[in-house]
């Protein structure tokens, strides 16, 4: 099972990620069953500057991604799969 | 005394085809809250003019009581200046008038509106001291009755306009309108299904079953007023980390030891305390609204929701004047809902600088926490009645 973790909180939000949220509830169907999607309140990221990397971030098994889309989360979501 | 609060609020519906209500309600408290004014005033016809007929009685009848001239008084003081129809030799604003003195001393004065009804819990009451005088001599026509009594906690004062009492006039199921007996037993059977509900809730019951009368057309217009002697009821709503982080533990304690809903805005903040009380944090992901970020939940908080954005639009929602209450499905209408239902409201602000927001990327609008609250405080005091106390931490 791959953890997704998608920040919910101000920076992010506004940064564009609410629209990751629908990850939530819609998956491709080849992710369909194999991810589990929580929230956080936040990561904790957006405080920290991380050199260039910006909000929106999620998590994906414990790792950071930044500046995410729904693409490019979809996308690192099947790498995590086929690295597994 | 024991302690008392006033809940007072007004329920309006608008003759079907105006825009504005030809009934005027208003009110007032004194800073305290021990002493407080409301009116409830009805103008000849409807629309504009009889807006600003009503408007003109119950804005004079609010500041003369305001400025300690007793309701009686002040009634004389409008007959006195207000003009009469040539017509119909009827005065142009018919109006009721109640004083609450040291939230006990009760007087009421009015003339030509529907009898208020006083109740004692849920049975009317009726052991008051009433005087009746003409009114106008001049036009030699209308009484004016004044009623005095010692209030007590679950005591309601209820005014209505004539839209109610004649609610459904002509149907066949109420030739003769919804009457004040009538009235009185559906709100005596309110209060018996409901001892402590709101007078928001309770106004809002009235007005809407006098429509429903009138077939969901409003003949006129029609307003209910309640006014209700009761415990106050706390409320807490926390936002931003205390300033020195030394002082989460403290912060954690004060909010987990208040008596009474406690309403949680920032992820920040939620997760200060949940570290602080030992319980788990969780983003609700499913239902979301698709315009604010996602409510949390968390054991020992009753809301738990982001925080900027979501007083944001708190403070918005408060400010606008038009019906506040319609879906309390996304986090600020939530919020909202649970504000006007509290008496004394604690809004404890953290101060500590976000440094999330210092990003120069990011709106600026989002450095202004303080400012959202006070607006927010200023709105829930001078327009809901609200004891507030704002603290910074
Ligand atoms: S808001 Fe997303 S990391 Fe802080």
């Amino acid at each position: 099972m791959i953890h997704l973790e998608i920040c919910s909180g101000t920076a992010c939000y506004v940064m564009g990620g609410g629209a990751l949220l629908l990850l939530a509830e819609e998956l491709p169907a080849d992710l369909a069953g194999q991810v589990l999607v929580t929230g956080s309140p936040c990561l904790e990221l957006c405080r920290n500057p991380l050199g260039d990397r910006k909000a929106p971030f999620v998590k994906i098994n414990g790792r950071i991604h930044s500046s995410a889309t729904v693409e490019s989360v979809i996308e690192a979501l099947r790498e995590a799969r086929d690295e597994d | 005394m024991d302690s008392r609060f006033l809940d007072i609020a007004c329920s309006q519906i608008a003759k079907h085809g105006q825009r504005v209500y030809g009934d005027s309600f208003l009110s007032r408290k004194s800073p305290g809250g021990q002493h407080a004014v409301a009116v409830l005033s009805d103008g000849l016809g409807s629309g504009i003019k009889a807006n600003v007929l009503s408007t003109l009685t119950s804005v004079m009848a609010l500041k003369s009581v305001t400025e300690a001239v007793s309701p009686e008084h002040t009634a004389q003081l409008i007959f006195r200046s207000l003009p009469v129809c040539s017509e119909r030799k009827i005065n142009y604003a018919t109006f009721s008038i109640v004083e609450l003195k040291g939230m006990e001393k009760v007087q009421l004065v009015e003339y030509e509106n529907p009898q208020a009804l006083i109740f004692r819990g849920s049975s009317l009451f009726t052991n008051t001291r009433l005087e009746t005088i003409p009114a106008r001599k001049d036009i030699g026509r209308g009484v004016m009755t004044t009623t005095c009594f010692d209030a007590q906690v679950g005591d309601r004062i209820i005014m209505l306009s004539d839209g109610v009492t004649q609610a459904g006039l002509g149907t066949k199921s109420f030739p003769l309108g919804w009457t004040l007996k009538a009235v009185r037993q559906f709100i005596a059977g309110m209060l018996t299904d409901d001892p402590d509900i709101s007078s928001r809730e309770l106004a809002e019951k009235v007005t809407r079953e006098g429509l429903k009368h009138d077939v969901y057309t409003a003949k006129d217009d029609i307003s209910c007023s309640v006014t209700y002697i009761r415990h106050p009821r706390h409320l807490i709503l926390v936002t931003g980390p205390p300033f020195h982080p030394e002082q989460d533990e403290l912060f954690a304690m004060q909010v987990k030891n208040f008596d009474g809903p406690k309403i949680v805005c920032g992820g920040t903040t939620a997760m200060i305390l949940s570290r602080q009380w030992a319980v788990p944090l969780k983003v609700v992901l499913s239902r979301r609204c698709s315009t604010l970020p996602p409510e949390s939940k968390m054991e020992g908080a009753t809301l738990v929701t982001e925080g900027i954005l979501t007083l944001a639009r708190v403070s918005e929602i408060l400010c606008s004047k038009d019906s506040l209450w319609k879906q309390e499905s996304d986090p600020a209408q939530k919020i909202v809902a649970r504000l006007l239902d509290a008496d004394r409201i604690t809004l404890l602000v953290g101060t500590k600088i976000n440094e999330a927001h210092q990003d120069p990327n990011l709106p600026q609008e989002l450095d202004i926490r303080r400012n959202v609250m006070k607006r927010i405080a200023r709105e829930l005091k001078d327009s809901h009645l609200k004891d507030v106390e704002l603290t910074y931490m």
